[in-house]
Parts: C-alpha cells; sequence; structure tokens
C-alpha cells in the first residue's frame, strides 16, 4: 500500500484497461478495496470511458450514497418461494409435444451408426498409428509432433527439426530460440558478414 | 572444378597424415605467410564490395533438405547500407537493415523486432582481431572462373588446416566484388549448405528513402526489443579449460526475457576464428526440459549447423555453430566453473 501515488494509479487504469491478470490482478484488486483514494481513481477512469464513448449526453460521476442505498435495499429483499404443483405442470406440459425419447427405435439407429463411425476413426488412427514398427525413437517422434508451448517472440516462425544421424527428431521451442539466437550474433564474421545478414534474413526452418 | 576438388583432396591428404615433417611445415609456413595478405586483401574488397553499390536480386539458401528463398532489396551510397529482405518461403516476415540496425516485420503476429547488430559494420576492427585467425587457419585458393545469376564470377576456396572448421567455396562478381554464391564444404568437400543468387540486377534504382520509410513505419505493430546485458564468460564464473585452437571470445551476453532476473538469463558467449562462429549457450539445469534431451541425442546437426549439448553439475551447456561436431565437443568439454 506504499506505492507511490501515480504508480497506484497506473495499475487501477491497467485494471480499467483489463490489462492486469493473475496475481497482479487480486493484489490490485485486494488494493482497491482498501483505498478510497483508489476507488475514486477508479470512477474517474469509468468517467473518462464513458465520457469517450458517449457522443455529448451529459456524464455525471456516480453517486456513492445511491449504490450504498441500493445495496442495502437488495440485500433486505426477501425472495418468495412459490410453490407449484409438479404433477400439474407435467400433465400440461406433455400436451402437444410429441415424446422423442433416447430409447425411440429411430434414436437407436442414429446412436448405432455414431458408434460404427467413431470405432471406424479411431481404428483409422490407431492404425495410423501404430501401424509402422512402434519403437521408442517413433513415440519419440510423435512426441515431437505435439503442439509445443509458445517460442518466444524473438523466434517466431521456428522449431527445431533438427535430424541427427539416427533419424531421431528433437524439437524443442527454447533450442530453437538458441539457434535464431546464433544467427543473429553468431553471423559476426569476417565471411558471413557481407551475406550472413542475407542468408540469416531469407533462412526459415519452421517449416520442415 | 575438377581442379579444385583436386585441391580439396590434396589439402584432406595432408591433414589425415596428421603430423608433417618439419621441412613440409617450413614450406607450409612460407605458403602461408604469402597467402596471408592475399586472404585479408581479398577478405577486405569482399566486404566493400555491397557499400556502394545497389541491386535487387532472388537469394536462395540450401540447407540438408531444405530451401529458402527470398527477394532482396540493397542500396549503398559508401557510407550508409540499407536492404530490404522478403522471405518468400516460410513464414511471412520482412527484414530491414540500416548498417548495424536490424527490423524484421512479422505481419502474421502484427509484431515487429527491433535490433542491432553491432558487428555488422564493423568489419575493419573485426577483421583486425580475427585476421590472425583467418591466416593461420585458413588457406585462399583461387579455383578459377564461373557463372551465377548471369554473370561471370571469380571462384575461390578458404580450406581450413584442420579439422575442427569447414571450408568454404565462394563465387564473387567480378566486376563489383560482390559475393553471390557461397559453399560451405565438409573435410572431403561435400556442400553442406549453399546461399546463392538465382536473379540479380546489379545497379538497380534502389531508393534508399523509400527503404528508410519502409523500415520506421512500424503503426500497428507491437514493437519488441530485445534486452541484452553485455557480460564475460569469466565475469559469469567460468572458464575455457583447454582454449579450441583458432577462436577467440567475441562477444559474451545475457538476454533478458520479459521481466525474469538476470541472474537466471541464459548466458550467450560467441567465439569465432574469423570465418565460422559458435555460440556457447549456458542456462540452469532444467530436470524436466533437459530430461527429455538427455534421453535422446546429444548431437544434432542440419547441413552445416549442429548442436551439441552437455549437463554440467546443476548447468546445462548448449555448443551451437557452423562447424564440424567434434570442434562444439570441445567447447562443451572445455567450459568448467571457475573455482
Amino acid at each position: 500500500m506504499s506505492k507511490p501515488l501515480c504508480e497506484s494509479s497506473e495499475q487501477v487504469s491497467a485494471l480499467v484497461d483489463g490489462q492486469v491478470q493473475g496475481e497482479e490482478f487480486a493484489r490490485t484488486l485486494a488494493y482497491l478495496a482498501g483505498t478510497p483514494q483508489a476507488q475514486d481513481t477508479w470512477d474517474t477512469y469509468h468517467l473518462i470511458g464513458a465520457a469517450m464513448r458517449s457522443s455529448g449526453a451529459t456524464m455525471r460521476a456516480h453517486d456513492p450514497a445511491f449504490v450504498a442505498r441500493l445495496r442495502s435495499k437488495l440485500a433486505e429483499e426477501t425472495i418468495e418461494t412459490i410453490a407449484a404443483s409438479a404433477l400439474l405442470i407435467r400433465a400440461e406440459g406433455k400436451k402437444g409435444i410429441k415424446v422423442v425419447a433416447a430409447n425411440d427405435p429411430w434414436w437407436k439407429r442414429v446412436a448405432g451408426l455414431a458408434s460404427v463411425a467413431l470405432v471406424a476413426v479411431l481404428a483409422w488412427q490407431s492404425v495410423a498409428l501404430l501401424g509402422p514398427a512402434s519403437g521408442s525413437g517413433d513415440s519419440a517422434a510423435q512426441l515431437a509432433k505435439a503442439p509445443t508451448p509458445a517460442a518466444p517472440p524473438v523466434a517466431p516462425s521456428t522449431l527445431v527439426a533438427a535430424r541427427s544421424a539416427p533419424g531421431l527428431i528433437i524439437r524443442d521451442p527454447q533450442l530453437d530460440a538458441m539457434l535464431a539466437a546464433h544467427r543473429q550474433m553468431g553471423g559476426a564474421t569476417a565471411l558471413q558478414m557481407p551475406s550472413g545478414f542475407m542468408r540469416n534474413a531469407t533462412f526459415s526452418e519452421g517449416e520442415r | 572444378m575438377n581442379y579444385g576438388w583436386g585441391l580439396v583432396l590434396c589439402v584432406v591428404g595432408w591433414l589425415a597424415q596428421g603430423s608433417a615433417a618439419a621441412q613440409t611445415m617450413s614450406l607450409q609456413t612460407a605458403d602461408t605467410q604469402t597467402t596471408a595478405t592475399g586472404i585479408e586483401r581479398w577478405l577486405v574488397r569482399l566486404h566493400d564490395a555491397p557499400r556502394a553499390c545497389s541491386y535487387i536480386g532472388t537469394f536462395v539458401v540450401t540447407t540438408g533438405s531444405d530451401m529458402s528463398t527470398s527477394h532482396i532489396w540493397h542500396a549503398g551510397n559508401g557510407e550508409l547500407q540499407m536492404a530490404r529482405v522478403e522471405s518468400l518461403t516460410g513464414t511471412a516476415r520482412t527484414t530491414f537493415r540500416r548498417n548495424d540496425e536490424v527490423v524484421t516485420f512479422l505481419p502474421d503476429s502484427r509484431t515487429v523486432i527491433h535490433e542491432t547488430r553491432e558487428a555488422l559494420g564493423l568489419f575493419p576492427n573485426l577483421l583486425n582481431r580475427a585476421d590472425a585467425s583467418v591466416t593461420r587457419f585458413y588457406r585462399l585458393h583461387m579455383v578459377g572462373q564461373g557463372r551465377v545469376a548471369g554473370l561471370d564470377a571469380d571462384i575461390v576456396q578458404l580450406l581450413p588446416i584442420d579439422p575442427l572448421r569447414f571450408g568454404y567455396q565462394i563465387w564473387t562478381e567480378r566486376k563489383t566484388g560482390l559475393m553471390v554464391k557461397l559453399q560451405t564444404l565438409d573435410a572431403v568437400g561435400n556442400v553442406l549448405d549453399q546461399a546463392a543468387f538465382s536473379e540479380l540486377q546489379l545497379d538497380a534504382p534502389v531508393v534508399m528513402a523509400k527503404l528508410k520509410a519502409m523500415m520506421d513505419n512500424t503503426q500497428g505493430y507491437r514493437v519488441i526489443s530485445p534486452a541484452l546485458v553485455k557480460t564475460t564468460v569469466e565475469d559469469e564464473g567460468w572458464v575455457l579449460r583447454t582454449p579450441v585452437p583458432g577462436f577467440t571470445p567475441v562477444r559474451c551476453y545475457k538476454r533478458i526475457v520479459g521481466g525474469a532476473s538476470v541472474v537466471n538469463a541464459p548466458l550467450q558467449c560467441v567465439f569465432s576464428d574469423g570465418l565460422a562462429s559458435v555460440s556457447l549457450f549456458v542456462e540452469p539445469f532444467d530436470a524436466q526440459r533437459h530430461g527429455r534431451l538427455l534421453a535422446h541425442n546429444l548431437l544434432v546437426s542440419t547441413g552445416a549447423t549442429s548442436v551439441r549439448m552437455r549437463q554440467l553439475d546443476t548447468w546445462w551447456l548448449t555448443a551451437v555453430g557452423e562447424v564440424p561436431p567434434q570442434t562444439l565437443a570441445a567447447f562443451v568439454q572445455a567450459l568448467e566453473r571457475k573455482r
């Protein structure tokens, strides 16, 4: 809570814009709840936002007293539960409704067809997956094909697919970022300088 | 061409013999000295070529079984060099360069990456620092003439004297000296990867102001500038116990991603022999991520680029470079914690 004022305002501003997330979000909310000044800032930012969106309509800040009154009034309201006859509703509801049960012969046919299709798809996929000799190398290759977490923004286009001698494929975004970093900083040598820039800018290794 | 391969085989044969007789050594030294100035002169010309010329071309990079293509606009007025590289394969992106300043536009993610690659414009200094290695570890051979993208070119080979680096075959346009094709060769002369113009229009009307306007127009894009903190291997508490012959430290830095702390940021140190470069990355060992890699092969190669990984106590080392795998192995084995 001992943050400088301007920094706190920035936090509130970021919260209004929906830019605060996670732990920061919780912290900012706690700060907002405990600081009347921040609540004023919150209201002001919303008022500014509303004024910018509206086309000339008169704007005024919300009345905290009104909100407080509304809250207490809402809290006092009791919700009445009205008992209704379940049987009656069912009887009424049945009128004019065509009975289509899940065990209806037509549905049975549809379900049967869907399950046959599903089994066929699964069988086909497992044949595709397990068809070739399913050694550890293969499972590694399958693993490699699984979506990898997003690479850091410095290496936007890349995923390493380096093929080592035994035909093993390693895909690792970090490794890839290193390759990119090497190309950026390593292309500094006498020979690579005239062509290195063009070469690195041309080279793309993502699509392999 | 046959003459060229013959030369490669000769050199390889000489390397295979391992230790050479004393008189061969002295002959070799004399030969190195005469070609040393040749290499320097040749490299300076190679570097100066694009400074004062403008061109438009299509550039093709082949590595392993992959091929990438881009369209290139380049303008140079002696002082300032500007380029625009529009990728035609892979992820859509446009890269602009103004001397050391490099800006990459990624239209799919509406992102712009803004970087400074300090080495791009500092060639003479770098050459002074690295020339010892270049002249000591590579030999220049004139191979002959050829044609690339419809232009007459001189072909030159830069061949290593030891198995710790690859060789290069380079085509330069005869009039301008512009590099038009580059091949990376392994010890027996196989082409590991290559980059070349498939089409090149010299003295093309490339307007620098137009490139500048395009480069600076980042409206509607999120601009990312990676934060790099300069450091050294020693400052980070590491030491290369046995230096890898020819490779000297070029730069070392930590890349700060997001709000991460400097302490845990991965360390990248670049070493170079003047032609080839190796990046050595050091980061804390992460059982979940690195454990998976440990279970597989710790060496991966594609084209001329290899990656070698190693766990060292609570650390994870990764060496990346366009060098033979044994060079990377030498790096990850040589690095140790300073006591």
